[in-house]
Formats: structure tokens, sequence, C-alpha cells
């Protein structure tokens, strides 16, 4: 049945053929892999591209790379590899390398040019995450690697497929250079039997369609999928977003701050412009990312936001340019090392979109896209020699039980949301204890996780267990976030909790079990642990020994809150202790919430108590905006502040692009200066409403211009072209006051907190070190 | 059609659907009957015997005459499926688990957002939420204890711990107590000492132990099915013992046999509630094994298009398979059920263009029963395929259902018109239409490969089943170019399920873990196949666990089928292996070729087997031994025969089908407006030959058939369909 045209009938069943054949050939790589990443959390996906590279479309998985396949096909085009190594039928390229595509080493990227009547006329991919990768230290994610050279093996894109035949000689290089040979070889076949089957079926496609429809409809797919999005992206209002995210760590044993400003410019031609105005410098460690582990956080999250109706491929990545410094920790060079770029700072940098994407969605009342950032990693990892006398190197899969972010309207997810993987699924329980030396204790859902706000982030959960029959085991930590907490929250809702990792060694749970006492089950149960020896590690840490019998706990991360927490229905708070998945003492002190600790029956009177005596605090405690700046100006000035924002100023301004920071701090000095008079302005005749900044600031039209106001009292701010958070009242909390014994420090971290001069309500809340410069989150071309 | 073995009794099946509620009676001269009743959700014992007298009424007999002279009655329910959806259950269920596992339910090991939810609804993390737990956390509670993977026990059970637990339950008012532990299919000795202390404080208390009700790895499924079983029970039940109570009273004294997800009958009274849900589909693979074996072929595959889905299975060499943890409600269950794979595509899919694009899409999204195509006049306003269909004339406007709907073609017609054909510039309303019929049917066509496929099927060995309301009209589109062995379309077609649920087996499925891990098996590294010398190279302990494992399911097997009136010379058995290469996560499913091991011959051959569907599965050059091998789990099927109908050969009449035909009318074709002659399936006879283009018409279904295609009427009086030339 060849077609000759594309007509809109055959168009439809083309794209489902094209459809179900990735899917096919995705359902292989994950049956036949060996790694439980790929298996249970599907990070996998197939794909199929113009011969030029660019994604014509890829199967459902791990959306995260969908830019992955077509960075390793333009390498092997720019390089010239035709031209000596060739491209023939039947060949296959395997590709790690972060820089050229795959993100973190532990992502194998297998390529294949593909023929049709010996014409060169398309390119299969795929990609699988795998389990070990031959670093310093087991399971690919080596926390203490300091540079490139210390995270296992890096392929430049090679040969491993010659005309359909498997080369041994690199297999066989392959599994001897990584702890677990058994599955680099399965996840290996995987990808090769996946890629062949798509060649098989791709070319039944043609058969049946003829090349000219498969060239020309194999195009339209991506142009239509640019003019969807692009068409999404102009709904926006055009203007430069901003949001940030803040972290802590380097290396094990060394935690300094670190910034990422992102903004994300919105044109009127349906553009998505990605900047990093202010962002710290890569560092040693493998806390950095390289562009391509950035673009591809960015491009999965706007999928998930607001392109989830379109058909997902190189169309999306058109509407996308990013402009982000050359050896930031965002765009790092080949000589540093990454690991933890992908689920880390890659992610971390994409929160801040994320934060970006609802606050756009929000002014032009796309209320269902909106939520607050959230699916954050905090992995543990394990590597020696299994209950079955195996080698092993491998992940304890819970860490996908983190909380989603708050939406508008609704609480987050609890212990369901990953923001790279939107199908994922993070296993069981007796699935890592069958193939791993460890027991777990408790998986529970962590009180005071999620985020808290009028709507709740998502409750994370976390992992205690106890190592298990082996004779060697070596325990490691990815994750981040100890003296920080790197989520925002949104319109005056919390950032979630930060996160723990404590070990207990000799702890002699058989003692206990003997005398029938309390055995733990959640990390709070680690500090009333009666034996061993307990260390409160920093959560990236480094691969330890740990013997039979020694626990482990760690806590992943929650969602980020929504909107004010006073404005929380009580009833609602009372559910959430009743459901463990906030504590009393979280009720009473941030929701303002009485309740009986026995019958968790709400007191009506106590609780409108304290909840008037809530805002009454805020508007003693609040400082008025000006006057918090002046005070500020004159911390930053003397320096008088904490050592490790000191550090992180000092760290900017010695970046080549420290010139919006400076600039930052210079219109804020500026601003301290200006008169009272000159800050004060009135606004007078008939009103209109124009728009919902917030959902507790509008922009108002009246004969004097546009002005933001309240939404709730009325309370005029400022001029609608400056930044109302400059005109409310403002509070730095303890974050030991919200987040109590898993709070971020206050020396690294304040919770910058903005209220409503007039009314009091807590309409912004800022994550960000003492002293930090005031974030104006959005600057619209036109207001009016 | 006749029975086998009991001449002169009827069978009876009905199926309860979610509007309509079907009835088949296969009486002793093998006629075939069918009766509808609106289904009454309330009540449902009302429907089911609404239909059955709707039935009997067709049959020119009373509901008595007929009970009177039947054998077997069937029961295909939805009860415990709604029970779930709608959260009619039972309302108050405690759960106890093992201490530090208390949120596993609604963890729901993190998938619990997205499952069972559409993919791109899965994909728009706001908008999606996780399901309502069944059990809110206030009611379940942790108790001390842990088995690990070897099934020891590293903390042994507080029993204070459950004492307290079960007492805070009872006092919280629970009407029914789910017991899930971790490991516990290994060791079930906690789970039991809990049971034993609920029915020393409660007697009577309903209990579901997950060591009983899904006793296989992965305690996010198990712990669901555990806790469902429970919450279906009380609706279900009540509904069995309602209908039993009314048989009785019609004099029918035989205890009814309801239909199981595993696509076998079980007696009441041995029945787990659980394995009822989403038993509806799997009669369509039961009818297709039974028509397999029929016409002596090996494989067969199924396709069932109705309104909303299209349904696909087969049935190989070694009989149907099984999904091991299909979803249901969002909730993924351990409870295997019979391997039916549904895509979003039916008459009632929705085409409609993309505002952005400008480009044709066909669903998944459906118009429903409410409101239904356009066509229906109940206020759907997007073109449907089956406002294509009417818009050509293929399906009779006037001669729906039988003549018992009435369409609107004009409305359908001008719905078309404005959303599809000036969109995309057609130039005519029948071109639209045309285009519509043409991409679903691609669209079918499609899953059908894919389907094929991931089976390691080769469709030149296959017989084809066309089945559904909808499919004889779109069956010759989405078999085209796909070359099956036969394509075969029931002259009952619309009701080919309930016919397939007829004659179904009593089937009874077990399922254990005994995680049997050989690591360190011989290789041919050559062949890179296993190589196993003697018996020796395993562990001995191994080969007990395996022989124990069947060993205690046989054992249950043969009592529940005793239970069910069958002697162990009465029943046969199948051994099923879920096996892995050493490392892998993802089991492949086999019958196994023996159910014990006694020698190295008996291991070699359960490698051997696993190798050769692995091959089939994912092709030469895949298979891993270096890693050894792993057998997760083992299953066991004991089936009897039950009264099963024989459809009688019919003796050749000749090609001409004059006779069957009963008009014509303009159908439009690829190319324009055709005179077709149309025909009536019923008058259809052996041999008969139909060429296309023509439209045959049934009660409840109508097969089109465009010119390139013929139709020849085979002895069982169903319709071969081919392509022609």
């Amino acid at each position: 049945m060849r077609k000759s045209i594309l007509n809109p009938f055959d168009y439809e069943i083309f794209y489902n053929r094209l459809f179900n054949i990735l899917c096919e050939s995705r359902d292989i790589i994950r049956h036949l892999s060996g790694s439980a990443i790929v298996r249970e959390a599907g990070e996998t996906a197939q794909g199929i591209c113009l011969p030029n590279g660019e994604l014509v479309l890829l199967s459902p998985g791990l959306l995260l790379h969908l830019n992955t396949v077509p960075r390793v096909i333009k390498y092997l085009i720019q390089n010239k590899f035709a031209q000596d190594v060739e491209f023939n039928d039947g060949d296959q390229f395997l590709c790690n390398d972060p820089v050229i595509a795959s993100m973190h080493r532990m992502d194998m990227v297998l390529v294949a040019p593909f023929f049709y009547d010996g014409e060169h006329v398309a390119w299969l991919g795929n990609y699988g995450h795998v389990p070990e990768i031959g670093a310093t230290e087991p399971g690919g994610h080596p926390m203490i690697a300091e540079d490139a050279y210390h995270e296992g093996i890096c392929l430049t894109p090679i040969k491993i497929v010659e005309r359909g035949k498997v080369r041994r000689d690199l297999v066989e290089m392959l599994t001897r250079v990584v702890r677990e040979p058994r599955l680099m070889e399965l996840d290996t076949k995987a990808k090769i039997a996946a890629n062949e089957r798509t060649r098989k079926n791709l070319k039944k496609i043609i058969d049946d369609f003829g090349i000219d429809f498969y060239q020309a409809a194999s195009k339209k797919l991506l142009d239509d999928a640019e003019a969807q999005s692009r068409a999404l992206v102009k709904m926006r209002k055009p203007g430069k977003y901003r949001a940030q995210v803040f972290t802590d760590h380097v290396l094990p044993g060394q935690q300094e701050l670190r910034v990422m400003q992102l903004e994300l410019e919105i044109t009127g031609e349906g553009q998505l412009i990605v900047r990093a105005p202010v962002v710290s410098p890569q560092s040693r460690g493998p806390y950095n990312a390289c562009l391509p582990c950035l673009e591809g956080n960015i491009f999965c999250l706007t999928l998930s936001h607001i392109f989830y109706k379109t058909r997902w491929n190189g169309g999306v990545v058109r509407v996308y340019t990013t402009d982000v410094p050359c050896g930031s920790m965002i765009n790092c060079d080949s000589e540093t090392a990454v690991n933890f770029g992908t689920v880390g700072t890659g992610m971390h940098a994409a929160t801040a979109i994320s934060e970006i994407l609802s606050r756009a969605a929000f002014i032009i009342g796309e209320h269902q896209d909106i939520i607050a950032p959230s699916g954050l990693v905090n992995q543990l990892m394990y590597g020696g020699i299994d209950q079955f006398g195996r080698r092993c190197g491998k992940y304890v899969m819970d860490y996908l039980t983190t909380g989603g972010g708050a939406k508008y309207g609704k609480d987050g997810t609890d212990s369901g949301v990953s923001q790279i993987n939107p199908w994922t699924y993070c296993g069981d329980v007796e699935g890592n204890e069958a193939v791993g030396p460890i027991l777990e204790l408790g998986r529970r859902h962590m009180p005071n996780t999620g985020g808290f706000g009028k709507c709740r982030g998502g409750a994370a959960a976390h992992t205690v267990l106890m190592i298990h029959k082996t004779k060697s085991l070596v325990v490691g930590n990815m994750g981040q976030g100890r003296f920080v907490t790197v989520l925002q929250g949104l319109y005056g809702g919390y950032p979630p909790s930060a996160t723990r990792l404590i070990k207990i060694r000799d702890a002699n749970l058989a003692d206990l079990v003997e005398n029938r006492r309390p055995l733990p089950h959640e990390i709070a149960d680690f500090v009333v642990y009666p034996f061993g020896k307990k260390e409160d590690v920093y959560v990236g840490a480094k691969f330890d020994p740990m013997g039979e019998g020694d626990l482990v706990g760690t806590i992943y991360w929650g969602g980020a809150g929504v909107m004010d927490p006073i404005e929380r229905e009580p009833e609602k708070v009372a559910k959430d202790v009743q459901g463990k998945v906030i504590t009393l003492e979280a009720a009473l002190k941030v929701y303002c919430v009485a309740m009986d600790e026995a019958s968790l029956a709400i007191d009506i009177y106590m609780t409108a108590k304290r909840r008037e005596e809530k805002l009454r605090e805020r508007l003693t405690l609040g400082i008025y905006g000006p006057e918090y700046l002046r005070k500020m100006v004159q911390f930053r000035e003397k320096r008088d502040l904490p050592a490790p924002v000191l550090r992180l100023f000092d760290q900017l301004l010695a970046t080549p692009w420290s010139k919006a920071f400076r600039d930052q701090l210079c219109s804020e000095k500026k601003f301290a200066a200006r008169t009272e008079e000159a800050v004060r302005i009135v606004m007078g005749g008939e009103k209109r409403d124009i728009l919902h900044l917030t959902p507790y600031v509008k922009f108002v039209q009246c004969c004097d211009g546009v002005f933001a106001v309240c939404c709730k009292c009325g309370h005029l701010y400022c001029n609608a072209r400056e930044n109302f958070k400059l005109f409310c009242l403002i509070y730095d909390r303890d974050p030991m006051e919200v987040h109590f014994n898993y709070s971020p420090d206050r020396d690294w971290m304040i919770y910058r907190e903005f209220y409503c001069p007039n009314c009091a309500a807590q309409v912004e809340v800022e994550a960000v070190p003492q002293g930090w410069p005031i974030l104006n989150n959005i600057e619209l071309n036109k207001i009016s | 059609m006749q029975f086998q073995n009991d001449k002169g009794k009827c069978i009876i099946y009905v199926d309860t659907g979610g509007t309509f509620s079907d009835a088949v009676i296969v009486d002793e001269k093998g006629s075939f009957v069918c009766g509808k009743a609106a289904t009454t959700p309330n009540a449902l014992d009302d429907c089911f015997f609404n239909c059955i007298q709707d039935a009997s009424r067709k049959k020119g007999s009373s509901v008595c005459e007929v009970f009177s002279h039947t054998a077997v009655i069937g029961f295909g329910t939805t009860a415990g499926t709604n029970a779930l959806i709608t959260r009619m259950g039972i309302p108050k269920l405690g759960l106890i688990t093992t201490r530090g596992f208390e949120d596993t339910t609604l963890i729901m090991r993190h998938e619990g957002r997205w499952q069972g939810l559409p993919m791109q609804e899965g994909l728009h993390i706001a908008g999606s939420e996780k399901p309502e737990p069944l059990i809110p956390r206030e009611l379940i509670k942790g108790v001390t204890e842990r088995i690990d993977f070897e099934g020891s026990v590293i903390i042994p059970l507080y029993e204070e711990d459950a004492l307290e637990a079960v007492q805070e339950l009872l006092k919280a008012g629970v009407e029914g107590i789910a017991v899930a532990l971790l490991w516990s299919f290994l060791n079930d000795v906690h789970e039991k000492k809990i049971k034993e202390i609920i029915e020393n404080l409660s007697p009577g208390m309903p209990v579901s132990l997950s060591c009983e009700v899904a006793p296989i790895i992965r305690e996010y499924p198990r712990f669901n099915s555990t806790i469902i079983n429970l919450y279906v029970a009380k609706p279900l039940r009540s509904l069995l013992s309602n209908i039993g109570n009314r048989l009785q009273n019609f004099g029918y004294g035989k205890e009814l046999l309801v239909m199981q997800s595993s696509g076998g009958l079980s007696r009441c009274s041995v029945l787990r509630p659980i394995t009822t849900l989403h038993s509806g589909p799997v009669g369509g693979l039961v009818g297709v094994e039974f028509m397999k074996g029929l016409y002596g072929e090996k494989i067969a595959m199924g396709t069932d298009m109705g309104g909303t889905s299209f349904d696909l299975c087969i049935s190989k060499e070694t009989g149907a398979e099984y999904i091991k943890t299909p979803v249901v409600g969002r909730f993924t269950l351990a409870n295997p059920m019979l391997g039916v794979e549904a895509i979003g595509a039916g008459g009632g899919t929705l085409a409609y263009i993309d505002q952005v694009t400008g480009q044709l899409r066909m669903g998944p999204e459906s118009a429903g029963a409410v409101p239904g195509p356009v066509c229906y006049d109940k206020g759907g306003c997007q073109p449907t395929v089956t406002d294509a269909d009417v818009v050509l004339n293929r399906i009779d406007a006037s001669f729906f259902l039988d003549g018992q709907m009435k369409l609107d073609k004009q409305k359908a017609a001008k719905a078309i018109e404005v959303k599809i054909t000036k969109p995309l510039k057609l130039d005519s309303v029948e071109e639209a239409a045309l285009g519509i019929c043409t991409a679903i049917d691609g669209i079918m066509s499609s899953a059908i490969r894919t389907f094929l496929n991931t089976k390691g099927v080769d469709p030149r060995d296959t017989l084809l089943f066309v089945y559904g309301g909808a499919g004889p009209t779109h069956c010759a589109g989405y078999s085209k170019g796909l070359g099956f062995k036969k394509i075969l379309i029931p002259p009952f077609a619309a009701v080919f399920s309930a016919f397939g649920a007829s004659t179904a087996e009593v089937i009874h499925r077990y399922e254990a873990s005994p995680y049997l891990i050989m690591p360190h098996l011989g290789v041919d590294i050559a062949r890179q196949r296993f190589s196993v010398a003697a018996l020796k190279e395993i562990d001995p302990s191994l080969v007990l666990r395996f022989n124990d494992t069947f060993g205690r399911l046989e054992e249950k097997a043969l009592k529940d089928m005793r239970n069910e009136g069958f002697d162990q010379h009465q029943v046969s058995i199948k051994y099923w292996l879920d096996m892995r290469f050493g490392g892998q996560l993802h089991e492949v499913s086999f019958v196994s070729p023996v159910g014990r091991i006694k020698s190295a011959k008996d291991l070699a051959s359960i490698l051997r087997t696993f190798e050769n569907e692995y091959i089939r599965l994912y092709g030469e050059g895949t298979l891993c031994p270096k890693g050894g091998a792993e057998i997760i789990t083992v299953s066991l099927e004991v089936s009897a025969p039950s009264k099963k109908p024989i459809i009688a050969r019919q003796e050749f009449t000749g090609e001409d089908s004059s006779g069957a035909r009963k008009g014509k009318r303009k159908v439009y074709f690829k190319g324009g407006w055709r005179e077709t002659p149309i025909y009536a399936i019923a008058k259809l006879r052996c041999g008969n030959l139909v060429m296309g283009p023509a439209i045959i018409e049934g009660n409840d279904t109508t097969v089109v058939l465009p010119e390139e295609f013929e139709i020849e009427v085979d002895e069982y009086l169903n319709l071969e369909l081919r392509e022609r030339g």
C-alpha cells in the first residue's frame, strides 16, 4: 500500500505504527535488562531520528533523554565518522560520554544508521541506565569523584555492532571494567536487540508506506510537534521569568553554598530562552552538569508541565534556546565530574523552570498546569558481595518515593512524583531484598517532609535498612540538601524539609529482639537507639564498609507547598496528622491548628486564636521592604553575614559572568537609598483588574497607571513595573521553626517570608541565604 | 450445537455488563439463543434472571422449562469490579502488616499516580492524583516481625503487638481484617498466628491472608489483592447467594459456576472473590481456545472490537498466557488474569482535528455509551467511527441492533462535514468518513502487528477470530496485509465472548514463589546455551524446594477440585514457570515440561524450554547464560472438562449464496458509491461464496466486504474472510 501523498488519514496511521514499534522495542530493553533502574524505574526509551539526527519520535520512558540520541548522531556526523569509521547497514555505535550526550556515564546510548534500499534514511537509537560503570566507587555515582577521570569508563561512540555482528572483543572489554559484568552484558544485549527489532519493524513500515511518504511524514511529525509547542508557549505572557535554587554540596566532607538562578524568557514568537544570569562555577566533585544534562532536564520537565498533549520529539527541542555560561555548574567542561548531574545539578536547575512555568501558567489562568517544585533524588547505593556470593553494585530503589509539589487548589501527591520519568515506579521491598544483601526495617512516609502550605507538598518516604547476609559491602549515598533545602515553595508555601543520612554500626539488633524491645523503623528511632556507633553523615556520602547487622537510614525529598499555610482548612490539617504525614507539632506551630493530642479533635476556638496571633506576629516581626533592604545592604557592606554566605558571594563575584549578580546587588543598594517619598505611591480614579500575577497579587489599572495590589485586602504595593516583594513586610525566619529536626541550617539558609503589610497574608517565601538579593520573579514585556 | 457427554441438557451463560446483561442458552438441539436485558446495578440478580427470561422467550420456553433442562449455569459478573471502582465494598476494613511498612499501600510503589490512567494523563504530573486508599492510614497497624528473602524468621512476631493491633482495629469497628506481611509467601507462620489471634478475639470476623490470596513475590500487588479480596467479598457473596436462592426457587438445585479472570469457572463455594475481577473480557479468549481446538490449529488470535476498546488475545501451542499483575481500578493486583490486552479503538472512538497542526487525530478518547456517537442522537457532537460507518451506508441506519435503535444519519454526516471534511478541505463527507474508517483500521492493524511481535508469533501460523459488535464491520480493513493463516468471523460475533465463556472449563490456578537461584550452571560458551551434565551442579535444596512447591500446590489443587466434584483422574495439570537469567528482573513465563526435577535431564529440559521461549520472544543472540538462571514464581493450573457445546458440521450446499440475498443498497467504498448486495447472515449456508463488494447483516452486527475481499462459509457456518487474488 504505497502512499504517494501525505494524506491526513495515512499520516495518523503512520504515527500509530511508529509509536507502537518504539514501545515494542522499549519493552525489549526493559525485559532483557539487568538494571533495576531500567526494569523497575523504566529509565530507558527507544527513538527514531532523521538522517540529520533530529528526533522523529521517542517511546514513552525516560523522557529526560529526549535529546540524547540526537546528540550522539550529530556528534558522529559533525566529526565525520562516515569518512573512515563508516556507517553501514547493521552497524550500532555505543556512547556514554556525558559531554557528547549521555548526561552521566551510567546512561549508555546506542545508535544505529538505518538503510533502506541502500540509502541511509534514518537513525535508530536507545539508551538505558546501567547499574555499574567501573568508577572509583560502586554503583556509578562516586561521590568522591573529584574529576571526570574518577567516573569510570567513558566511551565516545564506538562501533559495537558491525554490519549486524556484535563485536565480542568490545563486549568482553566492557564487562571486564565494571563490577557487575553480568548486568553489563545483559544491558548491552538488550539495547542491541531493541535497535534490531526497530530496524526490522521500520523496514516493514517503509515497505508499506513507501520511502517518500516515510520521509515526508517523519519531517512533518517534527514540524507538527514544534507548531504545537510554540502555540502553547505563545499562550503565555511574553516576558522574563526567574527562579532560583541553592545547594550545599561539593564533595563528601566539603560542603559549600552554590546557586543556580535561572531566567526563562518567553518570546512573542513562542521561543523559550533559558539563561542563568547568576550561577556558581563548576567545581571539583560530582555535583555539576554538562549542557546536555541541563537541557534534558528542562525539556523533560516542560513536557510534563505544558507540552503533555503534544507528540514528543525534536520539535519540542526547537522551541528552546539555551544560553548559560560555559564553566558554570550547569554547563561544565569535559574534565569535570558530573555523575550527580542528571538527578542532581540538572534536575535541581529544572525545578527552577518548574516554578517559572507554574508562575507563567497562573497569569493566564491555566491553573491545571501549576505544580510547585518536586521530585529530587536522594539515593542509597551499595556494592560488594551479595547474599549469593556474587559481585554486586546497586541502588536501593526506594529513592523514588519522593513527594510531588502542591498544586493550585490541591495537595501534592505523596510519594509518587518523578519529574524525569512520569511513568516510573520504585519496585517492591521484596524486590530490593531479592537481589541485594539488605533487609529493610521501614519504608514509611516521613512526617513533615512535604512543604507546608494551604496546599501541602506531597510527603516523601524514608528508608531504614539493615545490612543482611553479606561478607563484604560498602554503602554510599548520592544526595545533597543537609544545610539547605533545594526546592522553593510557591506563593507563600514553604519548601520541603532537608534530608539526612544516619548510619549505626554494631547495632546489635538481636539484643533488642531478644528482649522484645522496640526496633528502629524510621530515622527518628535512631535518635534513641541504645546501641552502637551513630554517624550523622552528609547525604552526599562516600562509600564506607558496613558489616552485617549495621543500620542505615535516610530521608527522601518531599514536594514544595503552595500558598499561606494558615489558610489551610483545619480539617485537612487534622487528616494529615491522622495520616502521619505531618506531626502535631507542625499542625500547631506552622498551621496554627490546635488539636487534642489523644483524640486529634480540632479545638476551633484555639485554632482561630492562634491564627490571629500568627497574623499579628507577622505584622510585628515583618520589616517593610525598603527598610529591610537598607539593613541587608548594611550587612553586606560590613560582611556581617555567615561564613558560608560570604564564601558564596565571593565565589560569584569572581566568576567571569558576575555582572548580573553585581547588578542585582547594586540595584538593591540604589533601592535602599531611595527616600520614603519616592517609595510612597497613590492610586486614584476608576480601577480595572488587568491580570492576577499570583493568587495574592493582581495588577490593577487606573488613571495613574498600573499597580500591584493585594487580592485579599486591596492593599496597594507598588507600580506594576516594580517588584512587589520589595514593598512587603519581610521577615527572615529560622528554618528550625518550620522544619524542626530536619530543617536547613540558618547560617546557610533562612526562610525569607513576605507578608502583605495590611492583611498579613504570607504571599511569598524565599528559601535563601541571609543577605541574598530579593528575586524579581516576573518581568512581563507588557503589563497593560 | 450439542453438548459433549450430556445430551439433552442446556448450558446457560450470563454476562452482566455495564449497560446490558446477556444470556446465551445452548439447547439440546444445538440451537443458540441470546437474551438481553438492561443491567440493574442496584439488584444485579434481577438482570441475571431478566436476560435469561428474554432468551427463554426467544426460545419459546418458560424460564422454568429451560432451567429444568439445564446442566450448567455459568455467570460472569462485574459485581466485584464494580464494588471496587464505585467504592461500594466493605466500607471499614483494617490492615495488619509488618511494622515499618504501614504505608506500603499508600506509597503504592510510586506508581499509584499514573497506573491505570491513559498515558498522556500520566505524563501531566500536575493533573494526576493517586486514588483514595481502600484502607486509610489510621486503620493500618504495624506489628513487629520480619521474615527475610529465604523465609527465615529474622524478627519473631511480637504477639503482644499483634494482640494490640487487633484490639485497636476491633475497637475502631472494622468489618474485616486483611493481614499482609513481608515475605509471608515463603513463610506464613506469622500471618497464620495473627489470624488465630483475630479468631480468638472476634470469632467470625472476615480475615484475608496474603499467603493464601496471592502467595507470590512483590508485596505491593500481593497486599492489594489481600485487601481487595476482602473488600469485594460481601457484595459479591450477597449477589451470588441471592441468585442461588432464586435458582432454587425455580427448581434448579446445582451450584452456580462463576467465571474467573483466569478463564475458568469456579463453584461459588470455593470461589476467591478477587479472581472474579475483570473476568468479563476473558470469555472471548476462552472461546478462541475452544474454536482453535475445533479447527485443530495450534495458534489462534482473537480481536474484539466494541464501542470503546479493541481487545487482543492469543492462544498459543501451550494455551493462553496470563497477565501476571493486572491493573484493576488503578490498583495493581497479584492475581494473574488471562491475557487480554486493550487499546483505545472502537466504534465510539472520536475523530477530531488538532487545532494547532490541523491534522486528524483518532482517539483514544471515546464517546462511550453516553452520549455515544452523533448518530445515536443522545447529545454526542464529535464524529466517531460508527458515525463514519453510518454515513458510508455500511451500517444500515434503520437496521441497527436488529432494528431496535434508529440512527440519525443526517446528524452524523453533518458532524463529519463540519468537524472533519471542512477543516481538512476534503471534497466530500464520504471521503472524510472513509478516511476515518481507514485510519481506525490502520491503528488497529498496527496494534495487531505489535501484539504478535511481542508474543513471538507469526501470523502465517495463526488463525484470527473476529468478534465484538464492530469487529466484522472493520476486520477487512484491520486484517488486510497481515497474512493470517485464516480469518474467521463467527455468525454470532457480537455475543462471541458470552458464547466463549459458556465453553469454559473448571479451572483453578495457584502460584508460589520458591525463588530458586542457580548462579553457577554450566555454559556452552560457543553456543551461548546452558549445558547441564549432572544434577549436582545445582544446590540439592533448590531441587527439593522446586519439587516441594509443586507438590504443595498440587495437593491444594486436587483438594479444591475434589470440592468441585472432580476426582484426580478427571483433572489435568499444567506447570508454569516464571524464569529469568541471573541478574535480570523480568521473567519469561512458559509451560514447564516437568512438574518435578528428578534428573539432570529434567533440569536440562526446563532450561532448554526457557531458552527457546526467550529466543522466540527476543531473537537469536540475546541469551545471557553466564549469570545462571533463576526460577522466581511457579504456577500450577488445574482444570477439568465441563459440559461443552458441540458445533455440528454442516453439509456443503454449494457456492451459490443467492438464497441469503436480502436486497441491495448504495454503499461507499474506496472509489465511490457502489450498488452493493446485502446478505442475511442467518441464511448463509456451508460453502456459500460472497464476493465483495457486499454487506452481510446479522441481528447485531454487520460484515463489510470491500471489493478486494471474498467470504466463504465453512462447515461450522463461520465466515472465512479472504483477500482476493
